[in-house]
């Protein structure tokens, strides 16, 4: 999307420029960059929920609008430092939901990072080739992934809750993680050092840091590997490791409660015989994701098939492992390890150049858990936690029947600067809400194996 | 008019090109981009008030964390007009407070307008003139990295003051809406400033402002100035016709409804009838303040070098420093003592030989006797401090200790130890939401470092 254009510029800003530096104030030295791009996107979405969970509100038939724009500025200071900067607005409405609320279903406009950050390639005649990005910046391990996947860096480890839905910024390269990476290259293998702020669930801020190995054969095949300790590195351990009752009061029953009304505690009732007190187990935010990737394009067996498109044919997945604390509280409320292991599996179908590539993806997680991050969000009537949302009485989803995702994902560049591309899918998208209930529905669209939905877009980019 | 167009149509002109610098082809015009990421992160090591803002804000321990990006584009056109304009967007998150109210931290991500002026600027003989109009950057003081400028920023009544880890006011990011009229002769500079009120309600009003510079010697700066500050308000106070009941200020509980646009002065007391006579004193947020401040560069004025890596950089040894008077009149029970509506700043770049481009350490004095905090002024545009449930004795003295250094051209460290005026404003959603300052005790202070990358 690197825009062909391209300047040369003064390396000495004028008075009046270096005084109207935004928020930079007072760098007496400062030597313009010598090179720079920009880049820019325009694009319009439309999409439709066919089916969905109707347990929370009538999605059924709801149509999805957005429209956003976006610019960015690359700029090369150096062989080895650039930076880039840039944001964008976009469009959006709440889910109409019944009827009866979506004649006062309002425009929302919000702003999002593109990437605001500076790489810095140093100590460059060496072997390990070593480079380091600051900032808030885009990063995924797993390019082929269209929509599901990319289990280790994005949702939480405990309830090991999945996030994907139609072209969302960790697929977009958009900027999805505030923090730095260092990047070292030995021969074939690439190691990525990633600590990450946590800028989406709570607890908010703490830092996770991160492995990703990734080993490459030319375009033939692609194996990775990756460890993420989730929230190891907390800005305070009294939210994300707790170890005593909550605040809200939630856990100050534990005879009253049910095990999905607390917060901070699970509490085994198994061996009270005899009028002994319940075993009471804190839990924390922190937990321990592994994951394993693949790709493999099986044209480059035969040097390449003129017929085909350079992403046809090929097969891709990811595993990964969320939460390896085996303890009986973490097992009976997230389950045993099998339940806490989603697979993602890829394949690029045949297009024969008419599409750039047409992905199908198929996703298995047997986890227990309802697919809800209500409790990771920010409330003034009850304390984050994780516990899982409970999954009882009229409410409750049958969370054997949502194992198996799915998405269909195509797309196609015209005239270089043109992108089409459409999806549909049975995945983790959530509502956010409507408009009389805005913070409200974190819970997954599409629990059943008939709900889905299609979406299409149009974008203009240089 | 002609020419705000000319200005404008300069100014979108290069969003469909491209490149830091670019040629108008109409309208003969160049215009520069300019561009800044930041990353920051700091920490408040000690608050003593737990308690007069609610248990819900202890600020103690709180980490405070932030990251941005500005994208700026000045284009000059023709020998004496320059425009400019610019965006940027934020994320960080409400304060924290008490970790018993940690359910409610979220993350912010908020937009902003880092500038938008035009510039108009000339020499008639040897006569300076330039005006800007919009928003735009401005400090009669660039020396102040924390502390002082007080003349534009904070009241009048009630004296509060402003300052914080690289306030805008303090670093070249648009601070003031409205006008600029700059007359200079020789090292005399005089600005005429027309300011609308945009950071603190009532919004809106105009503060009319006059900064004198002077450059006595080289290595002496002298200014001073005056501001009529709200002279020209949107809504005028509601003086004797006040009911007070406007007021929907109930953020403390100690805090009554009594007192919020006038002050009720008890001036005699029947003790045998058990009555008081009250006198009910008008006022409003209007005042006039006056500042005056130097720079002295000890090394221009006695040849100071230094020697080998032991050589001065450009801003060691400068001493500067500011007084102001916030509010001529004296009103009975709370403004009657000019010299506790008296701040006073003094600073110094400590000599860093290099190794740094600012080291500069900030000292203020101010002896007012009300409570840091303009809820008050926020909720109910009342001129009354809020009634002082801390001892306001302990927060007279405030001190910055602020380094930064430009490393390759185009990458910023910088960061700052402080006990200053820095506000956190509570967690919202909570109705705990508060005006005072974090630091209120000599034992206060935070520290907070960031990293900017620009061009």
């Amino acid at each position: 999307m690197k825009a062909a254009l391209k300047s040369r510029t003064p390396r000495r800003l004028p008075p009046l420029a270096l005084a109207a530096l935004c928020l930079v104030g007072w760098g007496p030295d400062v030597a313009i960059a010598r090179e720079t791009w920009f880049t820019g996107e325009g694009s319009f979405q439309l999409g439709r929920i066919v089916h969905a969970d109707t347990s929370i509100q009538r999605y059924d038939g709801n149509f999805m609008r957005a429209t956003s724009a976006q610019l960015a500025i690359e700029t090369k200071f150096s062989e080895a430092l650039r930076m880039r900067a840039g944001m964008g607005v976009v469009e959006r409405h709440f889910l109409d939901a019944g009827i009866g609320v979506n004649d006062r279903n309002p425009t929302i406009y919000a702003p999002y990072f593109v990437e605001a950050s500076l790489t810095w390639s140093f100590l460059r005649e060496s072997a390990l080739r070593p480079s380091l990005i600051g900032g808030y910046f885009p990063y995924n391990y797993n390019p082929d992934a269209k929509n599901l996947g990319l289990y280790l860096l994005r949702g939480p480890a405990y309830p090991g809750i999945l996030v994907s839905g139609f072209e969302t910024r960790d697929a977009q390269g958009l900027a999805n993680t505030l923090g730095a990476r260092v990047r070292l290259t030995t021969g074939p293998v690439e190691h990525d050092f990633i600590l990450a702020s946590e800028v989406e669930l709570y607890p908010l801020f703490d830092l996770s840091p991160a492995y990703v190995a990734t080993w490459r054969h030319g375009r033939l095949l692609r194996l990775g590997a990756g460890i993420n300790l989730h929230h190891y590195l907390p800005v305070d351990s009294r939210i994300t490791n707790p170890d005593t009752l909550a605040y809200d009061g939630s856990d100050e029953d534990p005879f009253g409660n049910g095990p999905y009304s607390r917060t901070n505690i699970y509490v085994d009732f198994s061996d009270t015989a005899g009028g002994r007190a319940p075993d009471t187990t804190f839990l924390s935010f922190r937990g321990v994701k592994l994951m394993a990737n693949a790709a493999f394009d099986v044209k480059e067996l035969f040097g390449g098939l003129p017929a085909l498109g350079p992403e046809d044919l090929k097969v891709y997945g990811e595993i990964a492992l969320l939460g390896l604390d085996r303890r009986k509280a973490y097992r009976e409320l997230y389950g045993d390890l099998r339940q806490r292991m989603p697979v993602m599996v890829g394949f690029n179908l045949p297009a024969f150049r008419a599409l750039d590539h047409l992905s199908l993806e198929v996703e298995w997680y047997g986890s227990r858990v309802k697919d809800d991050l209500k409790r990771f969000q920010a409330t003034t009537s009850a304390f984050p936690s994780p516990i899982p949302v409970n999954n009882a009485g009229a409410i409750a989803v049958d969370t054997r029947r949502d194992n198996l995702k799915w998405s269909l994902h195509a797309s196609r560049v015209l005239a270089g600067h043109v992108r089409l591309s459409a999806q549909v899918a049975n995945d983790h998208t959530r509502p956010g809400g409507t408009y009389t209930s805005p913070p409200a529905e974190w819970q997954g669209l599409f629990s059943r194996p008939r709900d889905w939905y299609w979406m299409t877009k149009i974008a203009y980019f240089f | 008019m002609r020419a705000l167009a000319l200005s404008a149509l300069a100014l979108l002109a290069p969003l469909g090109v491209a490149g830091a610098q670019v040629r108008h082809p109409v309208l003969d015009s160049t215009v520069r981009l300019r561009g800044a990421v930041w990353t920051q992160i700091g920490r408040i090591e000690h608050s003593s008030d737990k308690t007069s803002n609610q248990v819900y804000n202890n600020f103690e321990d709180n980490w405070q964390q932030a990251a941005g990006l500005s994208l700026t584009a000045a284009g000059r056109f023709g020998p004496h007009w320059e425009g400019a304009f610019g965006l940027g967007m934020g994320v960080g998150h409400n304060a924290r407070g008490d970790v018993s109210v940690a359910n409610n931290w979220y993350a912010v991500t908020s937009s902003f307008v880092g500038e938008a002026r035009v510039t108009w600027t000339d020499t008639v003989k040897d006569n300076r003139l330039q005006s800007s109009l919009g928003f735009f950057p401005y400090s009669y003081s660039p020396e102040n990295k924390d502390l002082g400028l007080y003349l534009l920023r904070g009241s009048v009544y009630p004296g509060f003051l402003l300052s914080g880890f690289e306030a805008r006011h303090a670093t070249a990011g648009a601070n003031i809406f409205g006008g600029l009229f700059r007359f200079g002769r020789g090292g005399l500079t005089n600005d005429v400033l027309v300011v609308s009120e945009t950071d603190m309600r009532p919004y809106f009003d105009l503060s009319f402002a006059d900064v004198v510079t002077w450059q006595a010697r080289p290595s002496l700066q002298v200014g001073a100035g005056v501001n009529f500050y709200r002279a020209l308000p949107r809504n005028p106070a509601p003086g004797k016709n006040c009911d007070n009941l406007y007021s929907n200020y109930t953020q403390v509980p100690d805090l009554t409804s009594t007192e919020n646009c006038v002050i009720l002065d008890t001036i005699a007391v029947d003790t045998a009838g058990g009555t008081a006579m009250v006198d009910t004193v008008t006022g409003g947020l209007q005042g006039i303040k006056a500042m005056a401040r130097f720079r002295f560069d000890p090394k221009i004025a006695w040849g100071f070098t230094g020697s080998g890596p032991w050589r001065f950089g450009a801003q060691d040894l400068v001493l500067y420093g500011e007084a102001a008077l916030l509010g001529f009149r004296n009103y009975p029970k709370y403004y009657d003592d000019r010299s506790r509506r008296l701040p006073v700043m003094l600073g110094v770049n400590l000599p860093a030989f290099g190794w740094l481009d600012k080291f500069s350490l900030e000292v203020e004095y101010y002896r007012s006797p009300h409570h840091t905090d303009y809820g008050k002024t926020e909720a109910s545009s009342s001129w009354l401090p809020r009634p002082a449930s801390i001892n306001t004795a302990r927060d007279d003295w405030k001190w910055a200790l602020y380094a930064s250094k430009v490393v390759r051209g185009n990458l910023r460290l910088s960061g700052q130890v402080a006990n200053d005026h820095l506000r956190t404003f509570g967690a919202p959603d909570l109705g705990s939401t508060t005006y005072a300052e974090a630091l209120t005790t000599p034992r206060d202070w935070y520290w907070m470092l960031k990293l900017t990358s620009f061009f």
